[in-house]
């Protein structure tokens, strides 16, 4: 019987330690899956719409691709969800053609973007992989708005200018704006492309740090002491039963 | 006789000026203007199911040649089924090539079948330079750096009956029209420009190709300068005015 309750203490304890809530991933464009490629040229319309729900449970992506120049042969032209050469989203302006993209995100139910400041853990990061080629332009800028139940935060950047993904992390601290981040209704990534830019884009997430080593139980070693236990625990039973015969 | 003499000797000392004047200026033959096909046609390398890797398209030159454009993607290699690695437009007077995001992407033109002009440079004078004409050139990526490229690497050869002519040459970023100029001078080799064979140009091809090389070419022309005549013929011939006025005054 006190075994049991040594292994239900042992288990509180780790149950206790796990509620540390993990990353949460937006979106790593494994879907649709295969994906898209697409065209906006002179034969194909402007302004292209591409919508995949559930592209992480309870999380719809709306793309919308706009060429904001004078529609040519070859624009623009790019990949979204599962390509040959991995999963990502795309766009390929060609030397005459600017344009942008808009990456919307919709969730079904609010979520908490900082579910562990209640328990000390601090505030996460916006954390995306990019890679981009500034075409005739100096960069490429990137926008970022998330929308919560009480207002609107952004934060605005510029991609990377390398021929690989790079990570980039972005404080949520950093959104400037009105907002609450434990009522997060969805979020938008607007990619603005000059003449020539290429780029891509993948593995939104947000990071999610757990509660400070300050915490009373760390979760490890709190398990580890709760098992050191079991010994003394048997000990001090056998010690129990023997009392009354001494007696 | 009188008046005979005079317009004599004016139609000499103008045609001594015109011929003086002729050495200076130089002459541009435009070798393609990419006019052909017409209308243009769209390209779009997705193999297998749209166009394959590398693709080629063949179709005559304003000259009377025969111009084989190649867009052959190096990376990936081999290209996978179902990316749009490169798209394009040829003809209706440019070449518009436009890599995708992860591709390198080489173009080759290669000119065969050459006559009359194309054949030989010296046709309408010295072969001086040749220009490639460009709306933009984007170089897109260094990959020795991992940052943004600020030239595009172009190949030349020209194939004669004496010999080859090449030469590799970088080309800078340009966001408006351009012209690039390689002298017939800096190629290595020896060939004849007055019996050329073939010419093969290869942008963003060798050691040095970026990734995500995007441009415009609308016209690739050599400069010839008439063939000069030596300072004593000028001389003589601007002496022709003063020995006609000699002669006049003698004859009176």
């Amino acid at each position: 019987m006190n075994l049991l309750r040594s292994l239900f203490i042992a288990a509180a304890v780790i149950g206790t330690s796990s509620a540390a809530k993990a990353d949460i991933l937006i979106d790593d464009f494994s879907a649709p899956n295969p994906g898209i490629s697409y065209l906006i040229s002179n034969s194909n319309p402007n302004g292209s719409v591409f919508v995949t729900n559930n592209v992480q449970p309870g999380i719809n992506r709306t793309v919308t691709l706009t060429v904001t120049s004078t529609v040519v042969a070859n624009s623009m032209g790019g990949d979204i969800g599962v390509t040959p050469l991995g999963s990502l989203f795309s766009m390929s302006l060609n030397n005459s053609s600017s344009g942008n993209a808009v990456i919307n995100y919709s969730f079904s139910s609010p979520m908490n973007f900082i579910p562990n400041v209640a328990s000390g853990g601090a505030i996460g990061a916006l954390q995306y992989l990019s890679t981009a080629d500034a075409g005739f332009g100096s960069n490429v800028p990137l926008d970022f708005t998330i929308t919560t139940t009480t207002g609107t935060l952004s934060y605005s950047t510029t991609m990377n200018l390398t021929a690989t993904f790079t990570p980039t992390n972005v404080n949520l601290a950093s959104f400037t704006g009105t907002g609450d981040l434990t009522q997060v209704t969805g979020m938008s990534i607007t990619i603005t492309g000059g003449q020539a830019a290429d780029v891509a884009l993948d593995a939104i997430n947000i990071t999610t740090p757990p509660g400070t080593p300050t915490e009373p139980v760390p979760a490890p070693p709190a398990a580890l002491l709760a098992l050191l236990a079991l010994p003394a625990l048997g000990l001090r039973n056998r010690w129990k039963k023997n009392q009354p015969a001494m007696a | 006789m009188v008046l005979i003499r005079r317009v004599r000797s004016f139609i000499l000392t103008m045609t001594a000026l015109v011929v003086f004047d002729s050495c200076a200026s130089a002459d541009f033959v435009v070798f393609d203007d990419f006019s052909n096909p017409s209308p243009g046609q769209f390209f779009v390398v997705n193999p297998p199911s749209i166009q394959i890797n590398p693709l080629t398209m063949s179709h005559p030159t304003g000259l009377g040649g025969t111009r084989n454009t190649t867009i052959q993607v190096d990376v990936p290699n081999p290209l996978p089924a179902g990316l749009n690695a490169v798209t394009g437009f040829l003809g209706g007077g440019t070449l518009d090539v436009n890599s995708s995001t992860f591709a390198q992407v080489r173009t080759i033109l290669n000119y065969t079948s050459l006559s009359g002009t194309s054949a030989n440079f010296f046709q309408n004078g010295v072969p001086n330079y040749l220009y490639f004409s460009f709306l933009s050139l984007d170089p897109g990526i260094d990959l020795a750096t991992n940052s943004p490229a600020s030239t595009m690497p172009v190949d030349v050869s020209i194939s004669t009956t004496g010999g080859t002519l090449s030469g590799s040459f970088l080309f800078a970023q340009s966001a408006s029209p351009v012209d690039y100029r390689i002298a017939f001078a800096d190629l290595a080799g020896v060939g004849d420009l007055s019996q050329v064979l073939s010419m093969t140009f290869q942008f963003n091809a060798g050691p040095n190709q970026r990734q995500r090389t995007d441009f415009v070419v609308d016209s690739i022309t050599y400069e010839t300068a008439p063939v000069p005549l030596p300072p004593t013929a000028l001389l003589a011939l601007a002496a022709t005015p003063a020995l006609v006025w000699l002669r006049q005054r003698r004859s009176t």
